[in-house]
């Protein structure tokens, strides 16, 4: 089967091919059925390299030589070892289900085919990302990404919110991105190769702790702004304007989390820098609860999710940073199937009732939409971790290795729990439960989503709840699998600690949704009181802690000053205003210089000069 | 080969006289005193070339720039009229103090180069008054000219036809708007 | 030395161009179709293109004479020129018929531009440098006021003119000295006197003046005032080429010289080709962020660029490969997206450039233009894998391998900034269209070129060996073996 795996990549770049030449001329089914198809197919083969790299420790499979220059030469290959064919399942896996979603969700949409071909060009980038076995192949993948994310994001630019979203999304990501090429590049420079078998073969000869730190340090900062972490998150909870299977598929389940799998990919480096590993961990924690305080106070469904995706982000960075990669690819996993089964419940209310998101509006939809309920419920209690749910085993499992490291970092990630539960049970509870709010003719109309996109749910759903099974502390099929690759040290044998912490955490995730049923169901009233009396604390959160307005404060407005300020006063326009036609013509022609009298010329020439005397005294004096 | 004094002094005088010309060309308020002015600088680049042995080259130089040109230049400026003086900005304020300010630091670095050359330093080209002396002038002049420099030579000569092709363009433009 | 020893074939492609140009004047003389005379230019620069391509493809050919140089560097530059010079002739067809240029001269001193551009780049000598280097100058003086109605072309053209003179008087002053340092004016002659002179001040001077002159050449902060005025003043089809022919032709002598004549003075000159750098990109891209026509901000843009080659010149021998593909890659992006402004142009409102409001619901009107601008501004951007990634990718990596790790940074910071106001252009242009806009130009010509670049910066991002290893190892051979 692994001989086969370029197939993986093949399938989607045909459904690209085909909807972006004739998607507009075979018609909606048509094109849903080729990108569909063309997912499923990749997913199947996905399936099969999943099973035939188990327990092998990575076998590279060279398509063709991609550049080959003197010492510069990078193979355009694929890496196939249970930690990428792992990552590789689960984007093919959870895209194949949005696909089919997106069927009913997009049904009326003008840009149809356009849709299509995006997604399918964004699982090729991302399969790309994943699969790559070099750094530039990676990059490539991760820039294409960003791409789709940045196409997808505004794909109704017709809305001004969306365009914006898109661009601040495509902004900040390429400032983590400019990370991420600075550490390839100092790789390239330290290793004369880019292939990432041979880096971390010789990454113990070569680097010295200040160059793996400085490098591992950029590779992160990369992964900051892709996987949306302190301090380059601010784009993700825009990123929301995008249609919401995007939301699903792109910003929640599998891109936002290419982060977390590099630091995985590169944990030979990481284990070698323990500062950076360090930085990693406290980042990941900070991150996780700042979000989930915001989450608790937002009103746009999605944005909560949105936060609570950063939140859940910032756990999976917790367990790479304190070296537990196969609990932070276990979390990754059963976080794609709630969190994206979670996005498609949002997106079925939106359908019902006319895209209206605002929790505040809507309330009493069990009624109406009884599966929906069911399935986002589902969703909700593997987010919060009630027990036996996917998210109580790959949250629990990431807090035991964090409590092993730091007691400081179980805290802190044990408070983050508490909050996940009450914010995602409020956002349950406030759209769900109580009398209704929304408008009387958007009630009468709501209606239950059609198959196409509730079959998708349901199967989510299911693995929502079984996904965690496949990691459960006494079976550990994730960190078995990934052995090979990650040579995860074995946590010490769990002991009464570990039961000890696992029921903390239980009732940590009981005791959040407990409070969130008082204070919205049973006593609805006091969390207005709240925001009241804690107005500060309140107003500080509802602004997202001011971040926003402190990045378009020290960074957007004074290098825009200083870009008008460049222009206008060093570099004025020719001549100001649209002064042309011929008489000022005749003046140029007629007087020769006349018109250069302004000064101009020689302020350039001054300039000039400066830079002469300068560079010539350099070169004198040196 | 070195010089007498009174070669070095004669050498530096035309040296003065030559610059003089030239900041007369730009600094005088009347194209024909400019045009004055630049024949003095060429008439003193000539007395240098001969006195550096090149003398073939300083009297090409009188006949060709310092007759031709600098006439052709007069009969232009007095056919299109060189009645008014050219109205010409004042350097002012800042400007005026940044610039002269520039050209006194670059000037000082200048002078700093040529009091930090060793008498020694400098090495000398192929063409000495030996080599001259034996071939003659002319003779080494043009076989250099059209055997050696060949490539410059025609370089030289597609700058002067892009020098006229632009010139009588813009020229030309000009005209027709003036006509219009 | 004999006559006979001239060596026509090392200079094929320039002396291609002058006789094309030639024709063309002729021409102009009983030809009124401004058209056919255009096709009779396009036939020149397709023929320089194709000796250039032989040649590469050929055996070495010897240096005419030390004055000229046929290595491989010498080759790629002619490609890159003739590459540019093919396109920009592309794209001028129609549009000089539109605006009323007159075509014999336009055509004309472009090709004898073109011709002294691809003659520095082979230059190994300083009075071939120095006459080749006057040769696109004025020639590109000239084109810059061709467009004689308007007064900003007029006095873009004068100031031009007036800074480039004041720049080259530098510029010779330091060949003199470097003359009177060595006894020679050859190249080689003075690489190889270099090493016994290293600390002469004379020669020190002469090298400071000489990198002052280029870098007024390919438009460096300090020496840049002119760019903006003169490149949103000159005929879009004219600032296309010379904002990638003059760059290409000036990077092409700063290089020979810094890399080849002074390697053993790398020391010296990398500080102050790295300080320019910095600054040159830094100041390029704040700048065009605050521009709202699109070609004056393409004007800065070029400024910036400028910044990330020379990091590649900073970076020394290793830069060199880097910097060939830059110029490449630069070339095709920058001209095409030149070429879509040329399309949106119209002659009387853009007389000062296309306004960034005009590029408006472009993706509705013509898609597909829209999806070449997008090729364009992406691979400005440094986006993987368009050619400009892989051209930043390479300048980048050789200074970090060449100890300039602080370069590689700002120059990533650099790149980051300027994802802004490309991608401006890209939203403005999927935004809806406002209903009374007129059609941009339809010209197979202008598509052709378009088409042209917008393949080539995609194929150089996807399959970019075959000119990686052109530009490999280039310094070797450098004064023609």
């Amino acid at each position: 089967m692994l001989a086969y795996a370029w197939l993986m990549l093949l399938f989607p770049l045909l459904g690209v091919l085909i909807n972006a030449f004739f998607g507009r001329r075979i018609g909606k089914r048509a094109v849903s059925w080729v990108a569909c198809s063309a997912i499923g197919l990749s997913f199947l083969v996905a399936l099969g390299v999943l099973m035939g790299t188990a327990g092998s420790t990575g076998v590279e499979q060279p398509l063709f030589t991609w550049i080959s220059a003197g010492s510069f030469h990078v193979e355009f290959s694929l890496l196939l070892d249970p930690l990428s064919a792992l990552m590789a399942a689960v984007v093919t896996g959870v895209s194949f289900l949005i696909h089919i979603y997106s069927i009913g969700y997009m049904a009326e949409d003008p840009r149809y085919a356009r849709y299509f071909t995006y997604l399918n060009l964004f699982v090729f980038a991302m399969l790309i990302l994943v699969l790559a076995n070099n750094y530039l192949m990676m990059y490539v993948g991760w820039e294409g990404v960003g791409l789709c994310s940045y196409l997808l994001i505004g794909f109704w630019f017709e809305r001004k919110a969306a365009a914006d979203a898109g661009k601040k999304a495509f902004i900040v990501n390429r400032v983590g991105d400019m990370g991420f090429a600075l550490g390839i590049m100092l790789i390239f420079a330290m290793f004369g190769t880019l292939q990432f078998s041979e880096v971390f073969r010789r990454a113990p000869g070569i680097l010295g702790p200040a160059a793996v730190t400085a490098i591992t340090l950029l590779l992160f900062v990369g992964a900051t702004g892709k996987s949306a972490q302190i301090p380059l998150y601010i784009w993700l909870p825009d990123a929301m304007e995008g249609p919401t299977p995007v939301s699903a598929l792109i910003h929640a389940a599998t891109m936002v989390t290419a982060g977390v799998y590099m630091v995985a990919r590169n944990h030979v480096l990481f284990d070698m820098a323990p500062t950076t590993a360090a930085v990693v961990a406290s980042i990941g924690a900070a991150t996780a609860f700042f979000a989930a305080t915001m989450a608790l106070v937002e009103k746009d469904l999605k944005r909560i999710l949105a936060y609570s995706t950063i939140s859940q982000l910032g756990y999976m960075f917790l367990a790479v940073g304190v070296g537990a990669y196969a609990a932070g690819m276990f979390h990754l996993t059963t976080h794609a199937f709630f969190k994206a089964l979670l996005f498609l419940a949002a997106g079925s209310v939106m359908h019902a009732m006319a895209g209206e998101i605002n929790i505040q509006k809507l309330g009493g939809l069990r009624e109406k939409l009884p599966r929906t309920y069911a399935v986002f419920a589902v969703g909700a209690a593997a987010l919060a971790g009630v027990p036996l749910f996917s998210g109580f085993f790959s949250k629990d499992e990431i807090l035991w290795r964090a409590f092993l490291h730091s007691p400081v970092l179980w805290l802190v990630g044990l408070g983050t729990a508490f909050l996940t539960a009450v914010y995602i049970f409020r956002a349950l509870f406030v759209t769900f439960w109580g009398e209704t709010r929304a408008e009387k003719k958007l009630w009468e109309h709501a209606h239950e989503a059609p198959a196409v996109m509730s079959i998708p749910m349901l199967i989510l759903a299911v693995l929502a709840v079984i996904g965690g099974y496949i990691g459960l502390p006494r079976l550990s099929l994730v960190e078995g699998y990934l052995e090979p690759v990650l040579h995860a040290e074995h946590a010490a044998e769990a002991g009464a600690t570990e039961w000890v912490l696992l029921a903390v955490s239980a009732l940590i995730a009981l005791g959040g949704i407990a409070l969130a049923y008082y204070l919205y169901v049973v006593r609805p009233a006091v969390p207005a009181n709240l925001s009241k009396q804690f107005a500060p604390l309140y107003t500080l959160l509802s602004r997202k802690y001011y971040v926003d307005e402190f990045y378009m404060a020290v960074v957007v407005e004074p290098l825009r000053q200083v870009g008008r300020f460049i222009a206008e006063l060093f570099d004025p326009r020719v001549v100001d205003g649209a002064v042309n036609g011929l008489a000022r013509l005749a003046g140029v022609c007629g007087e020769g210089l006349g018109t250069l009298q302004n000064g101009r010329v020689r302020s350039y020439a001054l300039s000039i000069l400066v830079g002469v005397v300068i560079i010539l005294g350099y070169f004198l004096l040196r | 080969m070195t010089a007498t004094p009174l070669e070095t002094v004669l050498f530096i005088a035309f040296g003065a006289v030559a610059i003089a010309g030239a900041l007369s060309v730009i600094l005088a308020r009347h194209a024909v005193y400019s045009a004055l002015g630049m024949l003095v600088n060429f008439v003193a680049l000539a007395a240098m070339y001969i006195m550096l042995s090149a003398e073939f080259l300083g009297i090409a130089q009188l006949i060709v720039y310092a007759g031709a040109i600098v006439v052709l230049f007069l009969f232009a400026l007095m056919l299109i009229g060189g009645r008014r003086p050219a109205e010409q900005g004042r350097l002012t304020g800042g400007l005026a103090a940044a610039g002269s300010a520039l050209v006194v630091v670059f000037l000082a670095e200048i002078a700093y180069l040529v009091m930090r050359l060793t008498g020694t330093a400098g090495a000398k080209g192929t063409v000495t008054p030996d080599v001259i002396a034996q071939l003659g002038h002319i003779q080494l002049l043009g076989a250099t000219l059209l055997l050696e420099y060949i490539l410059p030579f025609e370089l030289a000569s597609v700058l002067l036809l892009v020098g006229i092709v632009g010139a009588v363009m813009l020229a030309r433009a000009r005209r027709q708007s003036r006509q219009e | 030395m004999n006559i006979a020893d001239v060596q026509i074939v090392s200079i094929l492609p320039q002396t291609l161009l002058l006789a094309a140009a030639l024709v063309v004047f002729l021409a102009d003389l009983v030809w009124k179709d401004r058209k056919g005379i255009g096709l009779l230019a396009l036939a020149g620069v397709l023929a320089t293109f194709v000796a250039t391509v032989v040649m590469l493809a050929g055996p070495g050919v010897p240096t005419f004479q030390h004055m000229a140089a046929a290595d491989r560097f010498a080759l790629v530059i002619s490609l890159v020129m003739s590459a540019a010079a093919v396109l920009a002739v592309l794209v001028s067809l129609d549009y000089i018929v539109r605006v009323d240029l007159p075509a014999g001269e336009y055509y004309g001193l472009l090709l004898l531009a073109a011709s002294g551009m691809m003659f520095l780049g082979a230059a190994t000598h300083l009075m071939t440098l120095f006459l080749s280097l006057e040769i696109l100058s004025i020639a590109l003086y000239a084109l810059a006021g061709i467009r004689t109605t308007d007064i900003r072309a007029g006095e873009a053209a004068l100031k031009y003119f007036l800074l480039g003179a004041f720049a080259s008087a530098f510029l010779l002053y330091g060949m003199a000295l470097l003359y009177g340092a060595t006894g020679t004016t050859s190249l080689a002659g003075i690489a190889a006197a270099v090493p016994s002179v290293q600390t002469d001040p004379m020669l020190i001077a002469g090298l400071a003046l000489l990198l002052i002159g280029f870098a007024f050449k390919v438009a460096a902060v300090p020496f840049h005032m002119w760019t903006p005025d003169v490149y949103q003043g000159a005929p879009s089809s004219v600032t296309a080429f010379m904002s990638v022919g003059a760059k290409a032709a000036g990077f092409a002598a700063l290089v020979r010289v810094l890399v080849a004549v002074f390697p053993t003075l790398y020391a010296w000159w990398v500080w102050p080709v790295g300080v320019l750098a910095v600054l040159t990109m830094t100041w390029g891209n704040l700048a065009a962020l605050a521009q709202g026509n699109v070609k004056r901000m393409l004007a800065y843009s070029s400024i910036a660029h400028a910044g990330y080659i020379l990091v590649g010149v900073a970076a020394g021998e290793a830069g060199v490969s880097g910097v060939l593909f830059y110029l490449m890659a630069y070339a095709l992006m920058n001209i095409g997206a030149f070429a879509v402004l040329i399309a949106l142009e119209r002659a009387e409102e853009d007389a000062a450039g296309v306004e960034l409001e005009r590029m408006r619901g472009l993706f509705h009107r013509r898609p597909w233009l829209a999806a070449a601008m997008t090729v364009f501004m992406f691979s400005l951007a440094g986006m993987p894998p368009l050619a400009g990634f892989f051209g930043k990718l390479y300048v980048f990596s050789a200074a970090v391998r060449s100890g300039l790790l602080v370069l590689a940074i700002i120059g990533v910071i650099n790149s980051v900034i300027s994802a802004y106001y490309y991608l401006r252009v890209v939203a403005r242009m999927a935004l809806a269209a406002p209903a009374e806009e007129a059609e941009p130009a339809r010209c197979p010509a202008l598509t052709i070129g378009t088409g042209i670049a917008a393949v080539g910066t995609v194929l150089l991002g996807i399959y970019p060996t075959w000119l990686l290893n052109l530009v490999q190892g280039t310094l070797a051979v450098l004064f023609g073996g």
